[in-house]
């Protein structure tokens, strides 16, 4: 009983997680746009600016330059810092660079952001939080901490519908 | 026996009285013979060490240069609050100048609501910025819109190029950008050869023919009128030797001139010259090279210099302060021309770009307030965090790009407000001149440090009392207590009602303690919210001592402080001694909801060629659970409506919600507030070096400058947070019940879902 529930959750850790895996070299639209749980967009109030420099740093990650697409994001959180997407944009990036201790704390922050979020509807918000645990749940099994991810997990299944 | 004949016999003699002669003579010259050759031996070691000398140091680096700080980039984008005044001080700061009849690169034009700006071409560290032609127009205090004036296109965001706000200078303090060869102008090298030595490229490091005819001229006139030095006996005398006027210097300098030319090409040579070469003065700063002095004298890279301008620079050469275009206007006119007419001569120009060249006015810009360190205490921040990373050395000769986190703004508003505030404080409390102040100023979104004040006298570089001053926080430390509670989850709210009575206690020097209130009187039964808000001390120590000390310090820690806190009973009324720093990072994990964020200065730092040598990436951990942090952050901002610091309510704008904790030491030794709204966290300290008492408490003396730094920078409101675990009451504050929104004197505070008041009581008057 107890082996074959770790073989469920591993084989459905690795379905649910499979695209954020196969980025070895990440492309844009893995690293910042969209999740297995379709687009996260960065939230229909975000300002022209922030969509610009989004541009931008997807434009550097996918010319592989994570650093670049770093730092483009760090101008756009300066302008929207309350914005939670742009949080978990940098939780991706972090995860892509194997850090993955980084990529929980900054997912924790998209978390919660995203509950005083004023703009942002009932549906858009859950797929943005399923995402943030999402995070947290590939970089808890990257760190070995499985029943962490399983946890984790599980809180982006109730969220996502 | 054979015998000698007479005249062979006297043959023999002249022989050897000739040998003998001989012997003589070589005895005489021998030893002359042998100083000569230890002589020769000498001077080939000597040649040798000096070889050695000029290859060592030409072949190594050869310049230290400063390393230099930037403040942070102005973003411009549509929805940006940003006033006409802030933009004003923002196009000044960065060195742009008004010109409302040629709008040309680093010039504004003004008109009405709009300006137009052309931006200087800039190499952040995630890409080249080109130069922009940028029109912004402001709206109610909003940029209302952002558009390239060329062609009308809208700009999603551009950024104003950041000031340079300070340099790591070695001792000397020598100045200088570096400049390749090919990035200088034609014209420039011609006429510096025109000039200064027109054989360069034909002689061996020294020119025979220039000295003779140097000292024929000299020896005419009665005194040194001309020198026959080459451009490579300069650059060694500048490089290699000191200032010193002797014959040993002049044999050295011609001796390593010859060397250098021996190993090293010629545009090597000229273009160590051209950066070493000294070309001014900027107060301490030392001018050197035509790369910083294009910069420093015509706000230009060097290789947009016009003729006129680069004979203007090449005329400076002779004597940089004989020469000074601001103090000495026709005389560099003179020799500007003479220089022209000198390449004209050469065949360099036309005669008719001669002329021409010879029209045009001397262009310097205005002189400008170029900043060396006029922010010592973030300066001392932003060094102390560098030397965290990088040796001393490298610094101050690597010519690092060091970007960082200030605003200059809001470090001008810090200013003011400290040195007025203070003056008349000092003169309303009678301190004779002992009261000082430390500020800071961070972003509560990503603990950027904005602006450090670090005495009354912002800009005198002594005792850092920002960063240095270790005093007791007083009340500051409650919130860390109440805190400890509201983490509890299921035992305390913002309303469990704590007891404010007599305690006495066994402070850790056996004596016996009882904290008194402010006030002097107590309080009986108060919800938790009062005791916080009203800063009642009894109370305080009842629910520490309930809590424990450990839990108590183990909040202070997840809040980011670092500082061992002994665990005594008076601690909870915050006898612990913090920085003003520290207490930022305290009240920084506050205000971004629990998550700590470590206070910081640098965002980027490149290498002189703009190489990025250090990321320091966003880094957040969280400390303490948001929703905690969310109803601590509640009852802080009831501070600022009905509690300590309800000055608030009129001293700032309507709608300027903010949150925050006066603190007060014993015998008014320490005045402190520390306070957030949704973008700004500003911790004030005021008191004297030998802590004298100054009668001034949390809310009469640090409070008010505050609330004026606050009132001045463009914030964004504190707001509160929704979250699914939190729901919003207004309440009474005499037992915590539920009261209407009507109620005037109501607190509005946040609870968790499972432990809210639900009884009603009466609005109290």
């Amino acid at each position: 009983m107890k082996k074959s529930k770790l073989f469920i959750l591993r084989v459905f850790l690795l379905v649910s997680l499979l695209p954020l895996i196969a980025c070895q070299a990440p492309k844009e639209k893995d690293v910042v746009w969209t999740s297995d749980t379709g687009e996260v967009r960065p939230g229909p109030k975000t300002g022209k600016a922030v969509l610009a420099l989004l541009h931008k740093s997807r434009q550097a990650s996918t010319a592989g330059s994570l650093s670049t697409a770093e730092s483009h994001l760090e101008r756009a959180l300066r302008i929207e810092p309350q914005n939670p997407t742009l949080w978990l944009y940098m939780a991706k990036l972090r995860l892509y660079a194997a850090k993955s201790n980084e990529a929980i704390n900054l997912a924790k922050k998209a978390l919660a952001l995203s509950s005083r979020a004023e703009n942002l509807s009932r549906t858009s918000r859950d797929s943005l939080q399923a995402d943030c645990w999402r995070v947290i749940a590939h970089a808890h099994q990257k760190m070995g901490n499985l029943k962490k991810a399983q946890k984790a997990q599980d809180k982006a299944k109730s969220l996502s519908y | 026996m054979k015998r000698k004949s007479p005249i062979r016999r006297k043959k023999k003699t002249a022989a050897k009285n000739k040998t003998r002669r001989k012997n003589n003579k070589k005895k005489l010259i021998l030893p002359y013979l042998r100083i000569l050759l230890l002589l020769f031996l000498a001077f080939i070691v000597y040649v040798i060490y000096l070889d050695f000398e000029v290859r060592s140091q030409f072949d190594g680096k050869r310049w230290s240069v400063p390393a230099r700080v930037y403040a942070r980039p102005l973003e411009l984008y549509v929805g940006k609050p940003l006033s006409y005044e802030q933009f004003n001080f923002e196009l000044k700061t960065s060195g742009y100048r008004l010109d409302q009849d040629n709008i040309k690169t680093g010039h504004y034009q003004k008109n009405g609501n709009s300006y137009r700006v052309v931006i200087r071409e800039f190499d952040f560290w995630d890409g080249h910025q080109p130069p922009r032609y940028v029109e912004v127009k402001f709206e109610d205090g909003f940029i209302s819109n952002v558009t390239d004036f060329r062609d009308q296109a809208d700009i999603a965001v551009v950024r104003l190029e950041p000031a340079i706000i300070g340099r790591i200078y070695p001792s000397h303090r020598e100045d200088r950008l570096l400049v390749k060869l090919s990035d200088v102008p034609e014209y420039l090298t011609a006429a510096l050869l025109a000039t200064e030595d027109r054989q360069f490229y034909s002689h061996y490091g020294i020119n025979p023919k220039a000295i003779l005819r140097a000292m024929i001229a000299n020896f005419k006139a009665g005194a040194v009128v001309q020198g026959g030095s080459t451009l490579t006996q300069q650059l060694v005398k500048n490089f290699f030797l000191t200032k010193e006027k002797s014959l040993v210097r002049k044999f050295n300098e011609a001796i390593m001139a010859i060397l250098l030319e021996v190993h090293y090409e010629k545009h090597d040579i000229l273009e160590a010259y051209l950066n070493e070469i000294y070309l001014g003065q900027d107060k301490k700063r030392a001018i050197h090279g035509f790369g910083l002095a294009s910069r420093f004298y015509f706000d230009k890279p060097i290789y947009n210099l016009e003729l006129s301008e680069i004979t203007t620079l090449i005329a400076m050469v002779k004597g940089p302060s004989y020469y000074d275009p601001w103090k000495h206007k026709k005389r560099i006119l003179n020799r500007r021309n003479i220089v022209i007419a000198l390449m004209a001569e050469q065949g360099s120009i036309t005669p008719y770009q001669a002329s021409l060249a010879k029209e045009k006015p001397l262009n310097v810009v205005k002189r400008s307030k170029q900043i060396t360190s006029v922010y010592p205490a973030y300066m001392d921040l932003l060094r102390r965090q560098l030397q965290q990373d990088y040796k001393k050395e490298d610094l101050t000769s690597e010519g690092l790009q060091i970007f960082s986190t200030f605003d200059p703004y809001v470090q001008k508003i810090t200013e003011q407000t400290v040195k007025l505030q203070i003056k008349q404080l000092d003169k309303q409390y009678n301190l004779s001149g002992k009261l000082q102040s430390a500020v800071i100023v961070t972003n509560t979104n990503n603990a950027d440090v904005l602006a450090v004040v670090g005495d009354k006298q912002p800009t005198y570089a002594g005792f850092n009392r920002a960063l240095d001053a270790l005093r007791p926080i007083g009340s500051l430390i409650k919130p860390a207590v109440y805190l400890t509670a509201l983490q509890q989850k299921n035992k305390y709210s913002l309303t469990t009602l704590i007891e404010d009575k007599n305690i006495t206690l066994k402070a850790q020097d056996g004596n016996l303690w009882s904290p008194r209130n402010y006030s002097g009187e107590s309080h009986g039964v108060v919800p938790l919210f009062k005791a916080l808000i009203s800063s009642y001390n009894q109370a305080t120590v009842r629910l520490g001592l309930a809590l424990g000390f450990e839990s108590i310090v183990t909040t202070l820690r997840n809040l980011g402080v670092d500082r061992d806190i002994p665990p005594y009973p008076s601690m909870l009324l915050g006898a612990v001694t913090m920085s003003p720093l520290e207490v930022t990072q305290m009240y920084q994990t506050l205000s971004a909801e629990g998550f700590i964020t470590p206070l910081h200065t640098i965002r980027k730092v490149l290498t002189a060629k703009g190489e990025p040598l250090k990321h320091y990436p966003v880094k957040i951990k969280q400390g303490v659970d948001e929703t905690s942090v969310r109803i601590i952050n509640s009852a802080l901002h009831e501070v600022t409506r009905h509690g300590t610091a309800n000055s608030l309510q009129w001293r700032l704008p309507k709608g300027l919600k903010v949150s925050g904790k006066t603190g007060t030491t014993n015998d008014t030794r320490d005045s402190w507030f520390a306070g957030f709204s949704g973008e700004h966290l500003i911790v004030t300290w005021l008191g004297t070096d030998d802590n004298q008492s100054t009668g001034l408490t949390g809310s009469s003396g640090a409070l008010p400058i505050w609330s004026e730094i606050m009132k001045k920078i463009r914030t964004r409101p504190f707001s509160f947070a929704n979250d699914d675990e939190l729901e919003y009451y207004y309440v009474e504050s005499e037992k915590g019940l539920l009261v209407n929104d009507n109620c005037s004197t109501a607190a509005y505070l946040a609870f968790r879902k499972n432990i809210h008041p639900e009884d009603y009581g009466s609005c109290l008057q």
